[in-house]
C-alpha cells in the first residue's frame, strides 16, 4: 500500500512539473584559468531559492519562465551573475567559468579605523593572523603566537613592532593590546597579560604596526594588536584541542639538570551557535607547564563567555558581553644561575612564585541604521589580583573600568565620519607600586574621504587628558593622516602618517623594590613618552599562472622621544642621604628606526598537491639620536636587531599536511652597559658576558609539524619545534626553548 | 549644512597645525645656570677624605667640566653624557670609564658654585661615599 503512494506521489509530482511553466537550467562550474570543476559553488536564482554544484562541478534546476537572475558564488572566486530569458520547457546548458579572487586583499578588518574595511584599502601596515594558525603551528601561548608574526619580536612578554620597544623589565608597554577593541594592558605594571587573552575564541588577531594613539590612546605608540573574538555561524561549531609535548635535551649536555624531562599540555574548547536571536560563544583552556628550565613553571585555567543578542523589534540594535576570567599560578624566570652549567637553572634568589588572577566583563550596546550610522557603546572592566605566597610586599591589586562611546556617520556618500570619547579609571592597592588612582578622558574624531572610487584619504586627531593621583596632565593631542590608492586591478600604494604618546605606567613611576641582588628604584617624575611614524607602502594582489596570494612592501621610519628605559646605575635611596645601584625607570632615549618590510602570501595548488607559503623580511637601522642637535648618535637602541625573517609553509595532499616554519634573526645590537661592563656584569649575571660575546650571532629555528585529517572533522599531529636544536637567547639570561615534541588532537565539528 | 562641513574641515586643519607645530622649549633656569659655565673642579672627596691628588680616586675629575646643552659634556678627561632627573633635583652622569651611570643628588647650583654627592661602586668594597664641588670659570 506504502509503496502505491510513493508511485502515485512521484506520479503526480512529474505531471505537475510537465504541466507547470518550467524550464530545466544546467550546466557546469568550473576555474576559469585551470579548468578544473569546482564543486560546492551556491546557485542562488529566483526569490530565496538555490542550488550547489555537485562533485563534477555540475548543477540542474527546474525554473519558472520569464526573466532570471542566476548568481554563482564560491569562496576564493569572484561571484558572477547571469541574466537569462527562459521560456517554457527550455533547457538551458551553461558553462561558468569563474576567475579566482585573491582572497588575501579582500580580507576584512576593524581595528585600523575602527570600523569594517578592506586590507587591500588601509592606509598602514596591518597583518592578520588566522585561528588556524594556533592549530597548525601548536601554538601554546598567545605571545608564542605573535612572535611568529613578522617585523614583531616578543621578548620574555615585550611586544615589538618593528623595533619600536626593546626590554623594559616587564613593565609598560608601548604596544597595545586590545580584545574587541577594548585595552586589555594591566593596569599596575601596564604590561600585556598574555596567558588571560581569549586564545581558543578568536576570529583574527590585527596587528597595526605603527603609531595607533589617534584611535586607541596612550601605549599604542609603537602599534596594536587586536584579539577579536568570533561570533556564532549559522551553523553551531565546536572545537577542541587536545596536545602534551616534552622537552628535549638542550644541545650543551652540562646544561641539562633533569632526570626526567619537563612535559606541557594544553586543553581547550570552544562552542559558538544561535539560539534564537541570541549568539553564543563558550570556551575555556587548561594548560600546565613544567617548564625546560629549574624554578620555572606555569598553569593556567581559563574561561569565556560571549552573548550577542540581536534585537527582533529594532533591526540593527545588538547588545551583548563577553566575560573572561583566568588563574595562572606560575614562577617566572629573572635569572640563571650561571652560564656554565645552570644557564637552565634559575638563580633561587630571583625565582618567586606568583598567582595571577584576571576578571574582565565587557558588554556593550550597538545601534546601526541603514548603513548611514553607528552608535557603539561599549565598556570594559578588569580586575588583576598579582599574590606572591612568598613576598607579599609585592602583591598587588588593580582595577579599572573604561568605557568608549563611537558614532560612525556616513556624512555624504563619499565621506565618513568618526566621532568617539572614552573615560578609564584605575585603582590600584599595593605595598609594591603603593596605592593609586589614576583617570584619562579623550575624544577622538577622523574623517574617511573617498573622493574616487581609487582615491582614499583618511585624517584623526585625539585630545587626551591623564591625572594621575591629583596630578592632573597637560591635554595631548596627537593626529594621523593617510593615503590609499588604487593603482591598478590588484595593486595599492598607501602612505601614512601617526603620532603616538604613552603615559608610564604606575609600575615605571612608583615600583619599589628588592629582587634577588636588583633593586629596583621608584622615579615619581618621569614624563610621558612620544613620537611619530609613517610609512609608504605597496600591496600587490597576484593572479599568475595558478599563484595566487599577495605582496606587500613598505618602507618605514619611526621617530621618537624621551622614551622611558630601566637604567642599571647608582641612585639614591628615597628617603635617605644614602646611594645603591638598581634600575630606576628614565626618560633617556631618543630613537630612530628607518626601515622596510616586505609580506608575502602565496598558494598555488598542484593537482592535488597544495602548497602555502607566508612570511616576510624586516630590516631595521634602530638609533639613538640627539634631541637637541637632531643628529644620529651612532649608538645602536638596546634589544634591537637588524634583521628578521619569518617563512611558514604548508604543503597538503590528500589527509596528509605538512608544515615546515622558519624563523631567523640577526644579532641583538645593544644592550644596558651592567651586563657588560667589568665592575658589575659578574655580579648580575655569572658568566654571562663570555656568553655573549661568543654567542650573539644571531639564529634560524625552524619547526616542523605533520598533521592526518580524518572523518573530516578530526586533525591529529605531531610537532618537533626548534628541530635543529638551536641554542639562542632573548633578552640577557633568557636562553630560549631547546627541541620540543608534542603531539595534539583536534576536531572541529 | 554645508557650512558645518567647512567649519569641519577647518577645524581639523587646525588641530593639525597646532598639532604638528614645534615645541617651544624653554630652558629652565637650573638647566642655564648648568650649561653657563665652565666648572672647575675645587674640591673632590671620597669618603670624607681628598681624592683629587696622584693615584686618588677622582683624580681623573680635576680640572675643567663642561655641560653642553644637547646633553653631553666633560668631566675631567671623560666624555660622556648628562641629564637632570627628579625634577632637576638630581643629575645623571654617564661616561664610557664609569661602569654604570651616576645619579648624583645636586645640593647646590649657583652661578658660582656646583656641588653633589653620589656614591662610587666598588666590586668587593662597599660603595665609596663621593662629594663634588665645582666652582665657576
Amino acid at each position: 500500500m506504502r509503496f502505491c503512494i510513493i508511485f502515485l506521489g512521484l506520479n503526480l509530482c512529474f505531471a505537475s512539473f510537465a504541466n507547470d511553466n518550467t524550464a530545466i537550467v544546467k550546466g557546469k562550474v568550473f576555474d576559469a584559468s585551470s579548468l578544473e570543476p569546482l564543486p560546492g559553488v551556491h546557485i542562488i536564482y529566483g526569490k530565496d531559492q538555490g542550488t550547489i554544484t555537485n562533485e563534477q562541478g555540475k548543477f540542474l534546476f527546474h525554473s519558472d519562465t520569464g526573466m532570471l537572475s542566476i548568481r554563482f558564488r564560491f569562496i576564493g572566486y569572484e561571484s558572477v551573475t547571469r541574466e537569462l530569458f527562459v521560456r517554457e520547457g527550455d533547457t538551458i546548458d551553461l558553462q561558468i567559468g569563474l576567475k579566482p579572487e585573491i582572497k588575501e586583499i579582500e580580507e576584512i578588518v576593524v581595528s585600523p579605523g575602527k570600523t569594517e574595511q578592506k586590507i587591500s584599502e588601509l592606509t598602514v601596515s596591518t597583518s592578520l593572523i588566522k585561528p588556524e594558525q594556533i592549530v597548525k603551528n601548536q601554538v601554546l601561548n598567545a605571545d608564542e603566537l605573535i612572535n611568529q608574526a613578522s617585523g614583531i619580536e616578543v621578548m620574555d612578554g615585550q611586544a615589538s613592532i618593528r623595533g619600536g620597544s626593546g626590554y623594559s623589565y616587564g613593565a609598560g608597554s608601548r604596544v597595545l593590546v586590545l580584545i574587541d577593541g577594548l585595552p586589555a594592558l594591566a593596569a599596575d605594571a601596564g604590561n600585556i597579560k598574555w596567558q588571560f587573552l581569549p586564545l581558543e575564541m578568536i576570529s583574527q588577531v590585527e596587528i597595526i604596526k605603527g603609531a595607533s594613539s589617534v584611535l586607541y590612546g596612550s601605549s599604542a605608540l609603537n602599534g596594536i594588536i587586536n584579539f577579536r573574538t568570533s561570533d556564532a555561524d549559522v551553523q553551531p561549531s565546536t572545537k577542541i584541542s587536545m596536545m602534551l609535548g616534552a622537552y628535549g635535551n638542550p644541545r650543551r649536555e652540562e646544561w641539562k639538570w633533569w632526570d626526567t624531562p619537563g612535559f606541557f599540555s594544553k586543553t581547550s574548547f570552544s562552542h559558538s551557535r544561535k539560539i534564537g536571536n541570541t549568539d553564543l560563544g563558550i570556551s575555556g583552556r587548561l594548560l600546565l607547564d613544567q617548564g625546560y628550565r629549574k624554578f620555572n613553571e606555569e598553569k593556567y585555567g581559563g574561561m569565556n563567555l560571549k552573548l550577542k543578542h540581536h534585537n527582533k523589534k529594532f533591526a540593527g540594535l545588538n547588545y551583548g558581553f563577553l566575560l573572561n576570567a583566568g588563574y595562572n599560578p606560575k614562577t617566572d624566570f629573572i635569572l640563571w644561575e650561571d652560564a656554565e652549567n645552570g644557564a637552565l637553572i634559575q638563580n633561587e634568589a630571583t625565582a618567586m612564585k606568583f598567582r595571577g588572577t584576571l576578571f574582565s566583563f565587557n558588554p556593550y550596546i550597538s545601534l546601526e541604521k541603514n548603513k548611514r550610522f553607528r552608535h557603539d557603546l561599549r565598556f570594559r572592566s578588569q580586575i588583576t589580583k598579582n599574590d606572591l605566597p612568598d613576598n607579599p610586599n609585592n602583591n598587588s591589586n588593580a582595577i579599572s573600568y573604561f568605557t568608549e562611546y563611537q558614532l560612525w556617520y556616513k556624512l555624504l556618500e563619499k565621506l565618513d565620519v568618526i566621532f568617539g570619547a572614552s573615560l578609564n579609571y584605575s585603582k590600584i592597592v599595593s605595598n609594591f607600586h603603593g596605592d593609586h588612582r589614576a583617570s584619562n578622558a579623550a575624544g577622538f574624531a577622523q574623517i574617511d574621504l573617498k573622493p574616487t572610487a581609487r582615491l582614499k584619504f583618511i585624517a584623526g586627531v585625539r585630545l587626551e587628558r591623564n591625572t594621575l593621583d591629583s596630578l592632573v596632565e597637560k591635554l595631548v593631542p596627537v593626529f594621523r593622516s593617510g593615503l590609499n590608492f588604487k593603482a591598478g586591478k590588484y595593486t595599492f600604494l598607501r602612505a601614512s602618517f601617526g603620532q603616538g604618546y604613552r603615559y608610564p605606567s604606575i609600575a615605571e613611576k612608583f615600583a619599589s623594590t628588592t629582587t634577588g641582588a636588583v633593586i629596583i628604584f621608584p622615579n615619581s617624575e618621569i614624563q610621558s613618552e612620544s613620537g611619530w611614524s609613517s610609512e609608504i607602502g605597496l600591496k600587490q594582489g597576484i593572479s599568475f599562472m595558478g599563484l595566487m596570494g599577495q605582496s606587500d612592501l613598505s618602507l618605514f621610519y619611526t621617530q621618537n622621544e624621551d622614551l622611558i628605559e630601566y637604567v642599571y646605575g647608582i641612585y639614591p635611596i628615597p628617603g635617605t642621604p644614602d646611594f645603591d645601584d638598581g634600575f630606576r625607570a628614565v626618560n633617556i632615549e631618543n630613537s630612530r628606526v628607518y626601515g622596510f618590510e616586505w609580506e608575502f602570501a602565496l598558494y598555488k595548488n598542484f593537482g592535488l598537491l597544495n602548497t602555502s607559503f607566508q612570511g616576510g623580511y624586516t630590516f631595521m637601522y634602530p638609533i639613538e639620536y640627539n634631541k637637541i642637535s637632531g643628529k644620529n648618535t651612532g649608538v645602536y637602541l638596546k634589544y634591537r636587531r637588524k634583521h628578521s625573517f619569518a617563512l611558514m609553509t604548508s604543503t597538503s595532499y590528500k589527509n596528509f599536511d605538512l608544515g615546515m616554519n622558519f624563523y631567523a634573526r640577526s644579532k641583538i645590537l645593544n644592550i644596558d652597559a651592567v651586563f657588560l661592563h667589568p665592575l658589575t656584569r659578574e655580579m648580575i649575571l655569572p658568566g654571562f658576558y663570555d656568553y655573549w660575546i661568543e654567542n650573539n650571532v644571531g639564529y634560524l629555528v625552524m619547526d616542523v609539524q605533520l598533521a592526518y585529517n580524518f572523518k573530516k572533522e578530526y586533525t591529529i599531529s605531531v610537532s618537533v619545534k626548534n628541530i635543529l636544536n638551536t641554542e639562542y637567547m632573548g633578552r640577557p639570561g633568557d636562553i630560549m626553548p631547546q627541541r620540543t615534541y608534542s603531539l595534539q588532537f583536534s576536531g572541529e565539528f | 549644512m554645508k557650512r558645518y562641513k567647512v567649519i569641519f574641515l577647518l577645524l581639523l586643519t587646525g588641530i593639525f597645525l597646532f598639532s604638528c607645530s614645534k615645541k617651544m622649549d624653554v630652558n629652565s633656569e637650573q638647566f642655564e645656570l648648568l650649561t653657563g659655565h665652565i666648572w672647575v673642579a675645587d674640591s673632590l672627596l671620597a669618603d670624607k677624605a681628598g681624592a683629587s691628588g696622584p693615584g686618588g680616586l677622582l683624580e681623573d675629575f680635576t680640572g675643567d667640566t663642561q655641560f653642553y646643552e644637547d646633553g653631553t659634556g666633560y668631566l675631567g678627561i671623560h666624555e660622556g653624557t648628562w641629564y637632570f632627573s627628579n625634577d632637576e633635583k638630581e643629575i645623571t652622569i654617564n661616561t664610557d670609564s664609569l661602569p654604570i651611570p651616576i645619579t648624583a643628588t645636586i645640593v647646590e647650583l649657583t652661578k658660582e658654585s656646583f656641588k653633589i654627592t653620589t656614591s662610587f661602586p666598588s666590586l668587593y668594597l662597599p660603595p665609596v661615599d663621593i662629594r663634588m664641588t665645582f666652582i665657576a670659570k
